[in-house]
């Protein structure tokens, strides 16, 4: 039988950081839209990791850095709501096309930032894990801990939405 | 579509993952709601998420990790009793003295201090160190926070304990300079065993140096005859801009402006601690940057 991996073996630690640390960083952002809270609590849920280390086995160990990161973040900024701005997420490929065309496609990307912002916040972060991220509905599904079918409804009125918000081309 | 979509609460979502079939999918591509979704996939293509440092997040973790120690449950009757009795404690030991010698020095000043163990330290401007003067003969550990050059006499092992790291050693002369997420020491003679706060360890011998800046660390060799700030010139190899900048502000009781813009450079030069135009001058001019002195403010901008 092998033995059973520990989270207080550094090396254990460091894959788990490297593996989830970018996805919960980005879930909190995408929730709030502020990297630098996103970036402490996701910090704080790993050191937290560490100290509990031996309470928690490996395989647990994603759930208990969502579950401490979420919890910090509705303690933060409980009750209040949010104006979400997305404003670093934009970057527009160089290429080479008419001024007109650029213009345009800047002022659909605009669109569709402020369509995002309008989501609720549960479509939201399942739309960004999976457009972002790439992570499959199955993925997503493990990481909020709801079913695969959930997360298919959440993406389907995510797109939805969208689409009314930006109106049909 | 538009009916099917009434019936169906995850076909856009299938049709996203490539799960639906041949029919469905036709039938999709010929409604007008196609184009604008199959665009606003195709946009979302671009779409990014902040930039991100994961190794500078780990090393955050990791020294944090070293500083606070593991917690361990108590029983909360012994943890009042303990606290009770720590207050009394600390109460009577800092009724009854209080062993903490604590040098500071102000904007533009520098400090010579003695050490009960013969060992002499110049403390640079804006800086603090401090020591206990009871236990030092036994326990040579001091805390510095800022820039100061020590010359240390053999005997037991010499420990300077930084926010950024730790460096030791037991008999030498070297430079150590911090700030946020920057640590650097310089040995001018003997041996020096450095560690920063990722606890990597680095062993200094005369004319070797070493610093951490947001977690990552550079080696160089430098000239030990040359002139340092102890002799009214602060010099600088391949330093992030913005420690320049600082130094210069601690020198000279002055603000800098729009330091931002210029956070990224690197300088290699020096500067005098006894004239503000001339200072200014080496520096800015080197770097190609334009600087407005108004009384005791400098506006940087670009060339």
């Amino acid at each position: 039988m092998k033995p059973k991996k520990s989270v207080c073996e550094t090396e254990n630690f460091d894959a788990l950081f490297r593996k989830h640390s970018r996805t919960l960083r980005n879930y909190i952002f995408y929730k709030c839209g502020d990297v630098n809270l996103a970036e402490d609590l996701v910090q704080e849920a790993y050191i937290k990791l560490w100290k509990n280390c031996k309470k928690i086995p490996f395989a647990n160990a994603l759930f208990f850095l969502k579950r401490v990161a979420n919890n910090a973040f509705l303690n933060v900024v409980k009750h209040q709501k949010i104006v979400l701005q997305h404003e670093q997420i934009k970057k527009l490929e160089v290429d080479v096309q008419s001024p007109e065309f650029l213009l345009e496609e800047k002022e659909f990307m605009q669109k569709l930032e402020n369509a995002i912002a309008s989501l609720s916040e549960k479509q939201r972060e399942v739309f960004l894990l999976n457009r972002i991220d790439k992570k499959t509905y199955a993925e997503i599904a493990v990481f909020l801990d709801i079913s695969q079918k959930a997360v298919e409804k959440r993406m389907h009125n995510a797109l939805k939405i969208l689409r009314k918000e930006i109106g049909d081309i | 579509m538009e009916q099917s979509e009434s019936h169906n609460e995850t076909n856009l979502a299938k049709w996203l993952s490539g799960e639906l079939s041949p029919e469905e999918q036709q039938a999709f591509e010929q409604t007008e709601a196609y184009k604008t979704y199959a665009k606003i996939i195709s946009a979302t293509e671009k779409l990014k998420d902040p930039a991100y440092d994961e190794d500078a997040m780990l090393a955050k973790i990791k020294q944090k990790i070293d500083t606070q120690p593991k917690v361990r449950r108590l029983n909360f009757r012994y943890v009042y009793a303990a606290a009770a009795s720590l207050v009394i404690l600390f109460g009577l030991y800092f009724f009854l003295k209080n062993s903490t010698m604590t040098h500071q020095t102000d904007f533009g000043k520098q400090l010579a201090i003695n050490l009960p163990d013969g060992s002499e330290v110049i403390l640079n401007a804006k800086s603090t160190l401090d020591y206990d003067k009871d236990i030092f003969h036994k326990e040579r550990t001091l805390h510095l926070d800022g820039e100061a050059y020590f010359k240390v006499v053999k005997g037991s092992p010499f420990k300077v304990i930084t926010k950024e790291g730790t460096v030791e050693v037991l008999g030498t002369e070297f430079n150590v300079d911090t700030n946020t997420n920057f640590f650097e020491v310089q040995c001018f003679s003997g041996k020096v065993n450095v560690t920063n706060a990722a606890n990597v360890v680095h062993i200094l011998t005369k004319g070797k140096a070493v610093r951490t800046y947001n977690a990552t660390v550079t080696n160089w060799t430098f000239n030990t005859t040359e002139e340092t700030w102890t002799s009214g010139l602060s010099s600088f190899t391949e330093t992030p801009f913005s420690e320049v900048l600082d130094a210069l502000e601690n020198q000279y009781q002055i603000t800098i402006q729009n330091k931002e813009s210029f956070a990224q450079e690197r300088f290699t030069g020096r500067f005098v601690n006894n004239n503000l135009e001339v200072a200014l001058k080496t520096v800015f001019e080197a770097m190609d940057i334009d600087y407005f002195l108004n009384t005791n403010t400098v506006t940087l901008s670009k060339k």
